[in-house]
C-alpha cells in the first residue's frame, strides 16, 4: 500500500506540474489596462480603413471606438526606455469584441484588474442603449474594480487617452492620482463605479465626474447628469460644487462675496449639511437642508483697517453670506430639479425611509412630483477666524 | 489516529458547529433577506436566530437524552430497529448530498474569482482529496483543526469589515417593521436554511467527553453563528442599499472587493479573504464529509471509517459535476433546503423526542398501574 | 523495589552472567581471551604483603581512566602502604578482601561486582578493576577521567541575558548541571545503558510529583524497546522514539542549555541525557514550546511579548512569504497595489524564467550558501555567506536572470527563518516553503490554501508522546494555556504549569504572591 502512495505521488506531482498552470501568467507578460475611453463609431473613413480584414459578413454591428492605454512598465521601474505609455483604438461591438480585436494588435496579456478609469464620451452616454450595454459589462464583471472612476467627457475619449501628461505616466495612473490626492479640489464630482450604481439604483439619478481636454492639458471638473440610465446634461464646476455641498460630501470651499463694493473671500470650513422632508398641510412635498459651517475670511483689501475686525461688520459679512450661499445653493437644487428631473439628493430615499406612508402615496407619481417639490435652504455660517491681521 | 480514542471536548463540538454552519450560505445571505424582506432585514434575522435556537435546544435534548448513541442507535431505540437504518441512510444521503452541493458551489465561487481558466474538475477534485486526508485522520483531528481554523476563518473578514464602518448609512435599515406580515414568515424558515448544518450535532453528541456541557456549546455556537450573520448582514446592507445588494450574486464578496484597506501591501483583500474563507467551506464539507462516512459505517456494521472515507470520493466528486451552472445549483440548493432540510433538521429530531418523551410517560404509567 | 526502579528495570543484566573464578590467573586469562587485541587495555598484576604473596591484579583501559587515581590511591597504597601497616592478611585470607575494600583503598566510589561481563563493561566504561587471587569478586574503582572539553558556551541557542553554561559531552558532568538548578529530592535521574554494543549511558531525567506519569511511561517504554548496536548522539534515540517519522516537524525539543532542561523539568516534562553528546532531548514538545527561546522568561515581560509576538510573525512569513510572492506574481496581480506591480512588472522584465521557477532557484541557492557555510571553518564560511550573497546577488541581478524584488524577498524570508531560536524546527520551515512555492506556481492562492490546509491537518494529527503537537492552540476550555504563546503573561500571573502536560502538583506560583503584597510590604517599611 505504502509502496502504492509513493509511486501515485511521484506520477501525479510532474504530471500537475508539467500540464498544470492554467492560470499562470507572468506579471511582466501583463499589459495592465489603466484607462479605457469609449467614443460612438459614426463611420469615418479612417476608422474603415482600418476595419478591412474584419469578417463582418453577418452584421456590421460597430457601434464603438474602444481606446486602451497601458503604462510602459520598464521606465517606471527605471530600466529602458521609449514611449511612456501605449495607446490602441479599434471599432467594435461590445467590450468583449473590443477586446478581441485589440489584443490581435499587442504582445501582451490584458489584465484590468488596475483599470482606474472609464471614460464614456457625450454621445455615447447620452444613448440609453448603449450606456446601459456598456455599464452593465462594468458592473457584472468578476475583474473590474468597483472603485474605479467612471467618467463622461463631451470631446473625444481617444485624444483624451492620448494626451501626454508629461509626467511620464499615462492617462489612467494621472487621473487616478488626480482624483485620490489628499487635498481633493471640490469643484470635480467623485464618484466611482460604485457609488454611480447603486446611486442609479436607488433614486434613478446619479452623477458622474466630467473630464475635458483643452490642447494639451486634461482637467477633472464639473459632472455629468445621469439619469434614466443615461447622461441628461452637465453642470459646471461651481455647479458641481454646490451639489455636492447639498450632498453632505464637501468639508471646505470658497466663496467670493461683495460686500460694500469689495470682493471678499470667505472659506467655509467644517461643513455639515442635514436633510428632511416632509410633507406639509397641503400635501406638497418639501425638501430642507440645515447647513451649518465655519467661515474664515481669507482675503479682503490691503491696507483696510479695523472692519475686519469689527464685530457689526463681521456681522454683516455673514448675514451676506448665508443669504448669498442659500439662494445659491437653492438655485442648484431647482436648476437640477426642473431643469433634468433628477432625484440626485435622493429625496425619494429619504421619503422611502422616514416617512413611509407618504411614499407608499406618491411613489408610482414620483417622477411628476419632483420637479414640483418645494425646497428651502438654511445656510448658517459663522465667521470663526479673520487671519493674522487687522 | 487513536481509532480507540475518538473523544472530543465539548468546546470542540461549539467549534466544529460554527465552522460547519458558516460556509457557503453567508456569501449570498444579505441578498436573500434583502430581496425579501428589505429594511427588516436585520430584524427577521433576529427573529429567524432566536426561533432556531429554541429548536436548537429540542435538537440537543434529544442528543443529552441518548448518550452514547448515534441517530441509528436513538431511532432504533425510538421506533423499531430497521427505522434506524432507514433513518441513519437518510441522514447519510441528506449530508452526502449538501456536501456534493457545497462542493459544486464552493467550485464555481474559486473558479470565478481566484483561478479562471483552471478547469472545475481540478479545482474540486483537489480540493476533495484534502477533505479526505481529513477526514480519514479521524475525529479528534477534525476537532482539533476546526478550533484553529474557526479564527482564521472569521477574523480576517471581520477585520475588514471594521474598516467599512466609516462609509455605513445605517439609515437603509428605515422604515421599521413596513414589510408586509405574511412575507416576514416566509422569510423566516429561509433563515433556519443558514443554519443547515446544525443537525450533525445529533451524531456528533456521540463522541462528546463531557455531555452536560452539549447544551452550553449548542447556545454559544447558535449565538455566535447569528451575531456573525448580523455583523455581515448589518454591514454589507448598509454599505450598499437595499436597492444594490439586491442584485448582487454575492454581496459579502462584492463588499470586501469595495473595501478600501489604508495603508496595507495589498490593494485587493477580497482574493485574502477568498483565501481564507476556503477555510471555512473546508470545515463544512469535511465535517458533513467524515459524518456521513461515520454513518454508512455505522449502517454496513464496518469498523474502519477509514477506506470507506475513499470508497465514497469517487461518488462525491461525479455528482458534484453533474449541474449544469450556478443558477442551477443554488435553485437545487434552495429546493433541498426546503424539503429535506426541513426533515431531517426539524422533523425528525423533533418526532424523536415527542415520541421517546410519550413512551416514558407510558411507561411510567405502566409503572405505576403494576 | 520501588515503583520507578521497577519502571526502569532491565532484565538483561542478570541473563548472560559469566561468574568468576577463584583464581587470579583464571579470571585474566578468560579477560584475556574477552578482550583480545585490545591493546588499550592494561593489565598490572603485582603483590600485596610484607611477604608478597598476595596476588593482585588492576585492569583498566588507557586513556579512560585517570592514571593519577590508579597510580596514586590504588598502586601506590596497596603495594607500599599496605606493607607498611603489615595487615593481617597472611593470617585471615578470607578478609583480605574487606580489609582492602574498607581499610586501604583511599578511593570514593566502590562497587564489588562478580561478573566478567560486568568487568568488561566497566573497564571498557573507563573504571578500573581490582582483581584478587583466590576470591571472586572484584572491586570496581571509579577512575573515569579522560581529557574532556571543558563547560563552555552552547553554539546553538545563544542568548544575551542567561546562563553561558552548555552541556558537555559527559553525562555525568550535564546531569549535575542540571541537578545545580533543581536541588531537589524529588528530581530523579535514572540510567540505563541502550546499545548493544555502545553501551552508551542515557539518563532520564524527571520530577517526581509533578511529571506526568504516562509521558514517562511511555518514553521508558520507548527507550527500552530500542536494540541497536550502537548510539552515537542523542539523534538517534530522537529519531528512533518519536511518534511520526514522516512528519517534518520535530517532535523532541533538542537543547544545549541545561537551564532549558530544568525549565522543561519544571513544567512536568522528561528529559533525556546521552553519553558523548553535549546535546539533550526534551519530551513531550509542543509546536509553542519550539517558539519559545530561552531568554524569554529572563528578560522583562513588555518586551518579550513584543519579541515573541515577532518571532511568530517571522515563523510566517519564513514560510508563506515567497509562496504568496509567486502566487500574486503569477497568478493575482490584482492584489498587488498598482504602482508596486507595474513596479514589479518593470522590474521583472526581461527576466527568462518564470516566477516560481526563479524562486525555486534563488530559495535552493539561499539553502546551498547556508549548508556552505556550515562546513566551511568558521572565519571562511562567513565569507561565503557574504561572497554569495552580495556578489552572487548583485551579480545575478545585473544579469538580468533574476529580479531584485526576488533577491529581497528571499532576504527576507531568510532573515526570519533565522529568528526561529530553534534549529531542527527552522530546518522543517525552510522544507515546507519549498512545497509551499510549488503549489502557489500551480494552482495560485488556492494551491498555498490547499498547502497550508494539509500542513495544517498534519499538525492536528501529530502527537508527541500523547500529548497533541498543537496544544494549547486546539483548546477553549482554558485561556490559561495561552499565557505563554502569541505573548508571555508577567511571570506573577503565570500561576500554573501547561495544562495539558502536568496533572499533579499544578501550581507554580503559590497563591500567597501577589503585586499587592509586594506593595504592602513597602507600606509596612515605611
Amino acid at each position: 500500500m505504502d509502496r502504492i502512495k509513493i509511486y501515485l505521488i511521484i506520477l501525479i506531482i510532474p504530471i500537475l506540474l508539467f500540464s498544470g498552470c492554467w492560470d499562470k501568467v507572468e506579471i511582466d507578460e501583463r499589459a495592465f489596462i489603466t484607462a479605457i475611453g469609449y467614443d460612438k463609431y459614426e463611420g469615418g473613413n479612417e476608422a474603415k480603413e482600418e476595419n478591412v480584414e474584419k469578417e463582418t459578413e453577418k452584421e456590421p454591428l460597430n457601434r464603438y471606438i474602444r481606446t486602451i492605454t497601458y503604462p510602459n512598465v520598464s521606465l517606471i521601474a527605471g530600466k529602458g526606455q521609449g514611449k511612456p505609455f501605449f495607446v490602441y483604438s479599434t471599432v467594435c461591438a461590445s467590450w468583449a469584441d473590443g477586446r478581441q480585436q485589440i489584443a490581435l494588435r499587442d504582445n501582451k496579456n490584458f489584465y484590468v484588474y488596475h483599470l482606474k478609469a472609464v471614460i464614456f464620451n457625450e454621445e455615447i452616454a447620452r444613448d440609453e442603449e448603449l450606456f446601459r450595454e456598456m455599464f452593465d459589462t462594468f458592473e457584472r464583471s468578476v475583474f473590474l474594480n468597483r472603485k474605479l472612476y467612471f467618467f463622461v467627457t463631451p470631446n473625444k475619449a481617444q485624444d483624451i487617452l492620448m494626451t501626454d501628461t508629461g509626467k511620464n505616466m499615462d492617462v489612467g495612473l494621472y487621473i487616478d492620482e488626480l482624483m485620490s490626492k489628499e487635498n481633493k479640489p471640490t469643484r470635480m464630482a467623485k464618484s466611482d463605479l460604485g457609488t454611480i450604481a447603486v446611486d442609479l439604483r436607488e433614486s434613478n439619478a446619479a452623477l458622474a465626474p466630467r473630464i475635458i481636454k483643452s490642447k494639451d492639458e486634461i482637467k477633472v471638473s464639473g459632472a455629468g447628469v445621469l439619469k434614466d440610465n443615461k447622461l441628461v446634461g452637465m453642470l459646471g464646476e461651481l455647479e458641481t460644487r454646490d451639489v455636492f455641498i447639498l450632498k453632505g460630501k464637501v468639508k471646505l470651499a470658497d466663496y467670493t462675496i461683495k460686500v460694500d463694493d469689495k470682493f471678499i473671500v470667505v472659506s467655509q470650513t467644517d461643513l455639515k449639511t442635514n436633510m428632511k422632508t416632509y410633507e406639509d398641510k397641503d400635501g406638497n412635498i418639501n425638501v430642507y437642508f440645515d447647513i451649518r459651517a465655519e467661515g474664515d475670511i481669507v482675503q479682503h483689501y490691503f491696507r483696510t483697517s479695523k472692519e475686519p475686525f469689527d464685530e457689526k461688520y463681521i456681522d454683516r459679512v455673514n448675514k451676506k453670506v448665508n443669504e448669498l450661499i442659500s439662494k445659491e445653493l437653492g438655485d442648484v437644487f431647482k436648476k437640477i430639479q426642473k431643469d433634468f428631473g433628477a432625484d440626485i439628493f435622493k429625496v425619494g430615499e429619504n421619503l422611502r425611509k422616514f416617512h413611509p406612508a407618504t411614499w407608499n402615496k406618491i411613489k408610482d407619481d414620483w417622477d411628476e412630483i419632483y420637479p414640483k417639490v418645494k425646497v428651502k435652504v438654511d445656510y448658517k455660517m459663522n465667521i470663526r477666524r479673520v487671519g493674522i491681521k487687522q | 489516529m487513536d481509532r480507540n480514542n475518538d473523544v472530543i471536548m465539548s468546546s470542540q463540538l461549539y467549534s466544529i458547529l460554527v465552522t460547519t454552519v458558516i460556509g457557503i450560505g453567508i456569501l449570498s445571505m444579505p441578498r436573500a433577506l434583502a430581496e425579501n424582506v428589505g429594511p427588516d432585514s436585520l430584524i427577521v434575522l433576529v427573529l429567524g436566530s432566536v426561533l432556531f435556537l429554541i429548536i436548537a435546544l429540542l435538537i440537543q435534548r434529544l442528543v443529552t437524552k441518548f448518550p452514547n448513541k448515534t441517530i441509528i442507535e436513538m431511532s432504533a431505540n425510538v421506533l423499531f430497529k430497521p427505522m434506524g437504518t432507514i433513518i441513519g441512510f437518510g441522514y447519510f444521503l441528506h449530508l452526502l448530498i449538501s456536501t456534493v452541493l457545497v462542493v459544486r458551489a464552493f467550485g464555481e465561487i474559486t473558479k470565478n474569482f481566484l483561478l479562471l481558466n483552471t478547469p472545475i474538475e481540478v479545482i474540486i477534485i483537489s480540493f476533495l482529496i484534502t477533505v479526505v486526508y481529513s477526514v480519514r485522520s479521524g475525529i479528534e483531528s477534525i476537532a482539533r483543526l476546526a478550533v484553529i481554523i474557526l479564527p482564521m476563518s472569521i477574523f480576517p473578514a471581520l477585520f475588514v469589515m471594521l474598516v467599512a464602518i466609516p462609509d455605513l448609512d445605517f439609515t437603509y435599515f428605515l422604515p421599521i417593521l413596513k414589510t408586509p406580515l405574511p412575507k416576514i414568515i416566509k422569510t423566516v424558515p429561509q433563515i433556519f436554511f443558514s443554519f443547515i448544518g446544525f443537525e450533525i450535532i445529533l451524531q456528533l453528541g456521540f463522541f462528546v467527553k463531557d455531555r452536560k456541557n452539549i447544551k452550553k456549546a449548542a447556545i454559544k455556537s447558535i449565538l455566535f453563528i447569528s451575531s456573525v450573520y448580523f455583523v455581515f448582514t448589518a454591514i454589507t446592507i448598509a454599505r450598499f442599499g437595499i436597492a444594490e445588494t439586491k442584485i448582487l450574486t454575492w454581496p459579502v464578496v462584492t463588499l470586501f472587493k469595495s473595501v478600501d484597506v489604508p495603508g496595507t501591501l495589498l490593494e485587493n483583500v477580497e482574493a485574502v479573504i477568498m483565501a481564507t474563507w476556503l477555510l471555512s467551506i473546508f470545515m463544512s464539507v469535511a465535517v458533513s464529509y467524515y459524518v456521513a462516512t461515520f454513518l454508512l459505517s455505522r449502517i454496513l456494521k464496518s469498523k474502519e471509517h477509514n477506506y470507506l472515507a475513499l470508497f465514497i470520493l469517487p461518488l462525491v466528486y461525479i455528482l458534484s459535476l453533474i449541474p449544469k451552472n450556478i443558477v442551477e445549483v443554488y435553485e437545487f440548493l434552495d429546493k433541498f433546503a426546503n424539503i429535506v432540510s426541513i426533515t431531517m433538521i426539524f422533523i425528525i429530531p423533533i418526532f424523536l423526542l415527542f415520541i421517546s418523551f410519550l413512551k416514558r410517560k407510558s411507561k411510567k404509567g405502566m409503572k405505576r398501574n403494576g | 523495589m520501588n515503583y520507578y526502579e521497577k519502571l526502569f528495570n532491565t532484565q538483561e543484566d542478570t541473563q548472560n552472567k559469566i561468574n568468576m573464578a577463584k583464581g587470579l590467573e583464571e579470571n585474566l586469562k578468560r579477560l584475556k581471551e574477552m578482550l583480545s587485541n585490545c591493546d588499550d587495555i592494561i593489565y598490572r598484576e603485582f603483590n600485596v604483603g610484607k611477604d608478597q604473596k598476595l596476588k593482585f591484579a588492576t585492569v583498566y583501559a588507557e586513556g579512560l581512566a585517570d592514571k593519577i587515581i590508579v597510580n596514586e590511591y590504588v598502586l601506590k597504597n596497596l603495594m607500599i602502604l599496605a606493607r607498611i601497616t603489615e595487615p593481617e592478611v597472611n593470617s585471615i585470607r578470607e578478609k583480605v578482601y574487606g580489609l582492602i575494600k574498607d581499610g586501604v583503598l583511599s578511593v570514593s566510589d566502590l562497587k564489588e561486582i562478580d561478573d566478567l561481563n560486568e568487568v568488561v563493561n566497566n573497564v571498557l566504561s573507563g573504571e578500573t578493576v581490582l582483581l584478587f587471587d583466590k576470591w571472586d569478586k572484584a572491586i570496581v574503582i571509579a577512575s573515569k577521567g579522560w581529557p574532556m572539553r571543558g563547560i563552555s558556551e552552547p553554539e546553538t541557542d545563544t542568548v544575551i541575558r542567561g546562563s553561558r553554561e552548555g552541556f558537555t559531552e559527559t553525562l555525568r558532568v550535564n546531569t549535575a548541571l542540571v541537578r545545580r538548578r533543581i536541588r531537589d529530592s524529588k528530581f530523579k535521574i535514572k540510567q540505563m545503558r541502550i546499545g548493544r554494543r555502545s553501551k552508551t549511558d542515557v539518563a532520564v531525567l524527571f520530577i517526581d510529583g509533578i511529571v506526568n506519569q504516562d509521558i514517562l511511561k511511555t518514553v521508558v517504554y520507548r527507550l527500552k524497546s530500542i536494540e541497536i548496536d550502537g548510539i552515537l548522539e542523542s539523534g538517534y534515540i530522537e529519531q528512533l522514539i518519536e511518534d511520526n517519522w514522516r512528519s517534518p516537524f520535530p517532535q523532541v525539543q533538542s537543547t544545549e542549555r541545561p537551564e532549558k532542561v530544568a525549565a522543561a523539568l519544571y513544567e512536568g516534562k522528561v528529559a533525556i541525557i546521552v553519553d558523548n553528546t553535549p546535546f539533550a532531548l526534551i519530551l513531550p514538545t509542543t509546536f509553542n514550546a519550539l517558539i519559545q527561546a530561552t531568554e524569554d522568561y529572563n528578560e522583562r515581560v513588555l518586551i518579550t511579548s513584543i519579541i515573541r509576538f515577532l518571532r511568530y510573525t517571522a515563523m510566517l512569513i519564513s514560510v508563506i512569504l515567497p509562496a504568496l510572492y509567486v502566487a500574486m506574481l503569477a497568478f493575482h496581480p490584482g492584489m498587488i497595489p498598482t504602482e508596486l506591480a507595474l513596479y514589479i512588472a518593470g522590474n521583472r522584465d526581461g527576466v527568462p524564467f518564470p516566477a516560481v521557477i526563479e524562486a525555486l532557484i534563488m530559495e535552493g541557492a539561499l539553502e546551498l550558501l547556508r549548508e556552505a557555510g556550515i562546513r566551511l571553518p568558521g572565519p571562511i564560511g562567513a565569507t561565503i555567506g557574504i561572497i554569495g550573497g552580495l556578489v552572487l546577488g548583485q551579480a545575478a541581478v545585473d544579469a538580468g536572470i533574476v529580479s531584485s524584488l526576488m533577491i529581497i524577498v528571499v532576504a527576507i524570508t531568510a532573515i526570519s527563518s533565522y529568528s526561529n531560536p530553534n534549529y531542527s524546527f527552522a530546518i522543517s520551515f525552510r522544507m515546507l516553503r519549498f512545497t509551499y512555492i510549488m503549489a502557489a506556481g500551480f494552482l495560485g492562492l488556492y494551491g498555498l490554501m490547499l498547502a497550508i490546509l494539509i500542513t495544517l491537518i498534519h499538525l492536528c494529527n501529530l502527537k508527541s508522546f500523547g500529548i497533541p503537537y498543537l496544544s494549547p492552540f486546539i483548546y477553549y476550555t482554558s485561556l490559561k494555556d495561552f499565557k505563554d504563546t502569541f505573548i508571555r503573561v508577567p511571570l506573577h500571573k503565570m500561576k500554573g504549569r501547561p495544562q495539558f502536560i502536568a496533572k499533579e502538583d499544578k501550581d507554580r506560583l503559590m497563591n500567597k504572591f501577589s503585586r499587592d503584597n509586594l506593595k504592602r510590604g513597602e507600606d509596612n517599611n515605611g
